[in-house]
C-alpha cells in the first residue's frame, strides 16, 4: 500500500502544484524569519541578521528547485511542458507539419494494412479454450493408398490413436465436404464439416442454442442425422430464427434434425473455409456419397487435433505416440496394398513416424499458400516506412539547422542536453501519433480495398478477414510509432542537443554543425536510394511474374470458354441417374442456339485439383522408389475439342467406346514410351485401396497436346484421361462450354437448362475460363499490386529526399556559387558542379541497393515464374528508372543554383 | 552525508512534531557540523522523506510555518 500513498501524494503535488509552492515558500520565509529574529536578539543590525540568515540558510533557488524535485512527477510536469512547446512549434511551420505527417501515415498506413492481413492470415489463433494446447496429428514415411493431404491420416488410425494415447485429454477428427442443403424451398450448396462428437467438447466451443455435438452423437455409422448450425449461417439464413433448433433441413436428400447454433466467431477449424453447418462424422457414407471410408485404412482424408494433457509437452507426447504408432502400423501392414511390398518397403513402411504440429491456428491451405508472399510484402512495407522515417529524419535535420540558434539561446539560458534531447523527441513522437492516427485510417481503406480485390464478392463474405484493426493491430501500430520516432528523431535531436553555444550565437552562418547535418542527410538520400531500388527491383520481378503467368496462358484458347460444376449425387443420385443427367445436360447444352461445343471433366481444371493415381504402362518399368503418379481425369468426347486442345496422334474418345481405353499426354509419352507410338499400346491404373488389377487393360487410343492442369505455374505432369462413363466412383462434373456469344449472354440459359432438368440442383462455381484464371492469379496479383505500389512510394520518397537535401545543399552554398560565378564560373560548370553530387549519391545508393537485391531476391525465387531472381533486365530497368527520376529532381536545385545572382548572394549574407 | 541527516530528523520529530525551523535549531544542538554549511538542505530532506515513508506535514496557521510529525 506504500507505493499507492507515494503515487497519491504525487498526483496531489502535481494538481495543487500552485498551492505546495507557495506554502514551500512561506515556510522558508518562516524559517528566515525566525533566523533574523535570532540574530537581532543576539545583537547584530536587521541588515547584518538578515544576510547571516541567508547565509546560513543556502541558495533559496536552488534548495527550493532541490526540494521541488523530491516531490515526484516533475517530468511529468516537464513532458507537458515539452508536449506545449512541440504543438507550438509544429503549427508554427504547417507545411513542414504536413508534409511530416503525410509521409508517416503513408508508411505506417502500409505497415499496418499488411500486419493486418498477415495477424489474421498467419497469426490468428482460434477462438477456442487454451488452443495453445491443442495439436495436428499426422503420418510421416510410406503412405499407402490415397492420402487427400500432407497431414490427413486415415479415421481407423484417428481411433486408434484417440483410444490408445495417454498424452491428450482429448481428441477430435474433422473433414470438410460441400453438401446440397434445402430448406423451405431452397436448395443450395454450403460448406459443411463433418466432425466427431468429440469435437465441440474438446475445442470447448458451446452452442448460443440448442446443443453440441457431443460424443453421443458419434456412435453407429448413418444413425445420426443431426446438425449444427455456424452462428454466421443462422444469421445470414435463418435470419437469427430461435426456432429453427428442433426443426428439419435436407441434407443431401436425407432429413436431417438441427440441433444447436456455435457460438459466435467460430467456423470451424480451418481458416478460409467457413463451415456453416457441422454433421457427425458417422453420416460421411451420407454426406460424401460413393465413397466408405470409415473403416478404410488405405484412406487418409480427416485431420486429426489432440489436446494435449496439462504439462505434457510436444517431445514427450510424440515419443508416447510413437509407440502407439507402432502398434498401429504392425496391422497396417497386414493390409492389402503393403502385403505386396518388398522386404524393404516393408521396413522402411514398419518406421513410419508419427508428426505432431502445433494446432493452436487451426490448419489452414490458404495460409500455407499465402505465407510466403505475405512475408515478403511485410518487408516490402517495411522498407517503405524505413524510407519514410529517413525522409523525415532529413527533414528534422534540416529543421534543426534552422533552429540552432533558438536551441543555443536555450542552451546558454541553462537547459540541459537531456532535456532538450527530450523536447525535440516530443516534437516526433507529436508527429508520430498524427501520423499514426492518418496512417491507421489509410490501413483500413487500403485493407477494405485489398480484401475487396482480393477476394471475389460472393466469396468475400465466406472469408474470416476483416479490415477492421484489433487489438493486435492496434498495439503494433503503436509500437511502429514509438520505434519511428526514435528512429527518425533520435540523431537530429542529438544533434541539436552538442550545439556549440558561443560560435553558433556568433556566426550568423552557423557552419560547424550545419556540414555535420548535411553529411548524415547525404548518407540517409543515398540509404533511401539503395532502398527504392531494392523495392522496385522487388516489384518488377513480382510484375513480371505475374505477366509471364498471364501470358503463359493454360495451354488453349480461353476466349468464349465457360465452365460450372453440378454434383448430383449430393441429391441422392445413383450412379445410373447421375450418368443419365450428365448425358442429357450435354445434349440439352449443346443444342443452345449460343453454345458451339460441350466437355466434360471431372477435375475442374486450374483450380488446383489433381487426382494423382499410380499408373503402369506396357514396356515401361519404373525405378524404385521413383514411382510416378499422373494426373488422371474421367471426360467426355469432345472436351478437347471444347477446349481447342489438339488431339496429335490417334483418335478422342466417342460415346460408342466401351471397352476400357484412355488418352494420353505429349508428357506422358514422353516419360513412358519415349521413342514408341503409344497408340495401341496399354496402360494400368494401380488401385490403391485394393492393390490389385495391375492389369494392363487400357488400350490408350489417343495423344493430347499438353495443358496446364492444376494452375499455371506448375509444369505439365503426365496426364492420363479415361471416359467418364466407364467409371462408377465419380461423382461431379465440370461442364464446359464454347460459346458463340459472350459468355455473360448464355450464362442466364444454362442456369435454366438445369434447373429444368432438376430445380434442386446447384450450379457451382458458373463462370468464364477467363475468371478462373484470374482467380488462380489472384495472390500474385494481390502480390504484384501491393509491391508495385510499394515501389511507386519508395521512389517518391526517395526522390523528394534527394530533392530536399540538394535543394537545402544549394540555398546553403549560395554564396559559395555566388562568389564562383562572380569569379568567372560558367553556367555549365555550376550545374555540373551540383549535378555531380546527385550522380555520386544516387549512384552509391543504387550500387549498394543492387548489391541487397541481388543477395535478397532469391528469397522469393519460388514466388518468381518464368525470370530468374537475378534477371539482369528487371535489375537495369529498375536502376535506369531510378536514375531518371533521380536526375530530374536534382537537376531543378541544380538549375536554381545556376540561377544565382552573384551580386544578390553576396550582399544577402 | 545524506543518511545522516534523515536519521537525524527522524530522532528530532519522534518525540513530537516540529516546525521546520525547530527541527534545524534541534539539529544543530544534537551535531553542529550536519547542517553547518547549509541550514536550507533541510527542507529537500524533510520533502524527501514525507514522498518515501514515515512522515506527515500538517499545516498550522497562522503563519507559524509547517509542522513536522511522525506517524510511526
Amino acid at each position: 500500500m506504500q507505493w499507492l500513498r507515494q503515487l497519491w501524494l504525487k498526483l496531489r503535488t502535481l494538481f495543487r502544484r500552485e498551492r505546495r509552492n507557495e506554502q514551500l515558500n512561506d515556510e522558508i520565509r518562516f524559517h528566515l524569519e525566525q533566523q533574523v529574529a535570532e540574530n537581532i536578539a543576539a545583537g547584530m543590525s536587521p541588515p547584518e541578521a538578515r544576510h547571516a540568515a541567508v547565509r546560513l540558510f543556502g541558495n533559496v533557488t536552488s534548495l527550493n528547485e532541490e526540494t521541488r524535485q523530491t516531490w515526484g512527477l516533475v517530468w511529468l510536469e516537464q513532458i507537458g511542458q515539452d508536449l506545449r512547446y512541440g504543438f507550438r512549434g509544429l503549427r508554427k511551420s504547417p507545411l513542414f507539419t504536413v508534409v511530416a505527417v503525410l509521409t508517416l501515415a503513408f508508411g505506417i498506413g502500409a505497415n499496418t494494412a499488411i500486419f493486418s492481413l498477415m495477424d489474421q492470415v498467419l497469426l490468428e489463433l482460434l477462438p477456442v479454450k487454451h488452443p495453445e494446447q491443442l495439436v495436428l496429428v499426422a503420418e510421416r514415411g510410406i503412405r499407402f493408398g490415397d492420402s487427400w493431404g500432407d497431414n490427413d491420416i486415415s479415421y481407423p488410425m484417428y481411433r486408434d490413436f484417440r483410444d490408445g494415447n495417454q498424452v491428450f485429454s482429448g481428441m477430435f477428427c474433422r473433414y470438410p465436404t460441400s453438401v446440397s442443403l434445402g430448406y423451405g424451398d431452397r436448395t443450395e450448396q454450403v460448406a459443411a464439416e463433418l466432425v466427431s462428437g468429440s469435437y465441440f467438447p474438446v475445442l470447448g466451443v458451446t452452442a448460443v442454442a440448442g446443443r453440441t455435438l457431443t460424443p453421443e452423437d458419434d456412435r453407429v455409422p448413418g444413425g445420426h442425422p443431426v446438425a449444427m448450425l455456424s452462428y454466421s449461417f443462422w444469421q445470414s439464413r435463418f435470419s437469427s430464427d430461435q426456432s429453427i433448433v428442433g426443426r428439419q433441413i435436407v441434407i443431401n436428400g436425407y432429413t436431417f434434425t438441427v440441433i444447436g447454433v456455435s457460438q459466435a466467431g467460430f467456423d470451424g477449424v480451418e481458416l478460409g473455409y467457413k463451415s456453416k453447418v457441422f454433421i457427425s462424422m458417422m453420416m460421411q457414407a451420407q454426406m460424401t456419397p460413393r465413397s466408405d471410408r470409415l473403416e478404410a485404412r488405405s484412406l487418409s482424408w480427416v485431420t486429426a487435433f489432440g489436446r494435449l494433457k496439462p504439462g505434457v509437452d510436444i517431445p514427450q507426447a510424440k515419443a508416447s505416440l510413437q509407440t502407439l504408432m507402432h502398434n498401429i502400423l504392425e496391422v497396417e501392414v497386414q493390409e492389402p496394398t503393403p502385403q505386396h511390398y518388398s522386404d524393404y518397403d516393408r521396413k522402411q513402411f514398419l518406421r513410419n513416424s508419427v508428426e505432431l504440429l502445433p494446432g493452436s491456428q487451426g490448419w489452414s491451405g490458404l495460409r500455407e499458400q499465402m505465407q510466403t508472399p505475405l512475408w515478403a510484402l511485410v518487408a516490402l512495407s517495411g522498407a517503405v516506412l524505413l524510407l519514410a522515417c529517413a525522409n523525415l529524419a532529413s527533414l528534422l535535420l534540416a529543421r534543426a539547422t534552422t533552429r540552432e540558434r533558438e536551441m543555443a539561446v536555450r542552451l546558454a539560458i541553462g537547459a540541459g542536453r537531456r532535456r532538450i534531447i527530450r523536447l525535440l523527441l516530443m516534437e516526433s513522437l507529436l508527429l508520430s501519433v498524427i501520423g499514426t492516427a492518418v496512417g491507421l485510417g489509410l490501413a483500413f481503406l487500403a485493407d477494405r480495398v485489398l480484401l475487396a480485390t482480393y477476394f471475389s464478392a460472393d466469396s468475400a463474405s465466406d472469408f474470416p478477414i476483416s479490415p477492421v484493426p484489433d487489438g493486435r493491430v492496434l498495439v503494433f501500430a503503436l509500437g511502429t510509432m514509438l520505434l519511428t520516432a526514435l528512429v527518425f528523431g533520435l540523431a537530429p535531436a542529438i544533434g541539436s542537443s552538442q550545439a556549440d553555444v558561443a560560435p553558433t550565437l556568433k556566426d550568423r552562418t552557423g557552419s560547424a554543425v550545419g556540414g555535420k547535418q548535411v553529411f548524415l542527410r547525404k548518407l540517409l538520400v543515398s540509404g533511401q536510394m539503395a532502398l527504392a531500388l531494392l523495392l522496385l527491383i522487388g516489384a518488377s520481378l513480382f510484375l513480371r511474374t505475374l505477366a509471364n503467368l498471364e501470358n503463359a496462358g493454360p495451354g488453349f484458347s480461353t476466349e468464349h470458354l465457360m465452365a460450372f460444376r453440378v454434383d448430383p449425387s449430393l441429391n441422392g443420385y445413383t450412379d445410373e441417374r447421375t450418368k443419365d443427367f450428365f448425358r442429357r445436360l450435354t445434349d440439352d447444352l449443346h443444342a443452345l442456339p449460343g453454345v458451339s461445343s460441350v466437355g466434360l471433366s471431372t477435375m475442374p481444371i486450374l483450380q488446383g485439383y489433381g487426382w494423382s493415381n499410380p499408373v503402369i504402362a506396357e514396356g515401361y518399368s519404373a525405378d524404385p522408389g521413383q514411382e510416378q503418379r499422373p494426373i488422371c481425369d474421367m471426360i467426355s468426347p469432345k472436351l478437347f475439342t471444347t477446349l481447342g486442345v489438339p488431339i496429335v496422334a490417334g483418335r478422342d474418345f466417342t460415346v460408342l467406346d466401351n471397352r476400357p481405353v484412355a488418352l494420353i499426354n505429349e508428357t506422358f509419352v514422353r516419360k513412358y514410351f519415349a521413342g514408341r507410338n503409344p497408340v495401341g499400346l496399354h496402360i494400368g491404373l494401380v488401385d490403391d485401396r485394393t492393390a490389385t488389377a495391375d492389369t494392363l487393360n487400357l488400350e490408350v487410343v489417343g495423344v493430347v497436346k499438353d495443358l496446364k492442369f492444376k494452375n499455371l505455374r506448375e509444369p505439365v505432369p503426365p496426364q492420363a484421361y479415361f471416359p467418364y462413363w466407364q467409371d462408377e466412383k465419380f461423382r461431379f462434373m465440370t461442364f464446359y462450354l464454347r460459346t458463340r456469344l459472350e459468355p455473360r449472354q448464355v450464362m442466364q440459359t444454362v442456369r435454366e437448362q438445369v434447373r429444368r432438368l432438376d430445380p434442386n440442383i446447384p450450379v457451382v462455381d458458373l463462370r468464364t475460363i477467363d475468371e478462373q484464371i484470374g482467380l488462380s492469379l489472384k495472390t500474385e496479383r494481390l502480390v504484384a499490386t501491393l509491391s508495385a505500389v510499394f515501389g511507386a512510394l519508395a521512389t517518391a520518397l526517395a526522390v523528394i529526399g534527394l530533392y530536399g537535401v540538394m535543394a537545402y545543399s544549394v540555398a546553403r552554398r549560395k554564396r559559395e556559387i555566388g562568389i564562383r560565378v562572380a569569379l568567372g564560373a560558367l553556367q555549365r560548370d555550376v550545374l555540373w558542379m551540383v549535378m555531380q553530387q546527385v550522380v555520386v549519391l544516387s549512384g552509391a545508393g543504387l550500387a549498394v541497393g543492387g548489391l541487397l537485391a541481388f543477395a535478397l531476391s532469391s528469397l522469393i525465387r519460388s514466388q518468381l515464374y518464368g525470370l530468374q531472381p537475378h534477371d539482369p533486365f528487371t535489375y537495369l530497368s529498375a536502376a535506369v528508372v531510378l536514375a531518371a527520376a533521380a536526375c530530374a529532381a536534382g537537376f531543378i536545385p541544380s538549375w536554381r543554383a545556376t540561377r544565382v545572382d552573384p551580386m544578390h548572394a553576396l550582399r544577402h549574407e | 552525508m545524506q543518511g545522516t541527516l534523515d536519521l537525524l530528523i527522524l530522532k528530532t520529530i519522534s518525540f513530537e512534531p516540529k516546525y521546520g525551523w525547530a527541527i534545524a535549531k534541534r539539529i544543530q544542538q544534537i551535531s553542529g557540523e550536519v547542517l553547518q554549511v547549509q541550514q536550507g538542505s533541510l527542507y529537500p530532506a524533510l520533502h524527501r522523506l514525507e514522498q518515501k515513508a514515515g512522515i506527515k506535514a500538517k499545516w498550522t496557521e497562522p503563519e507559524t510555518g509547517r509542522k513536522q510529525g511522525s506517524t510511526r
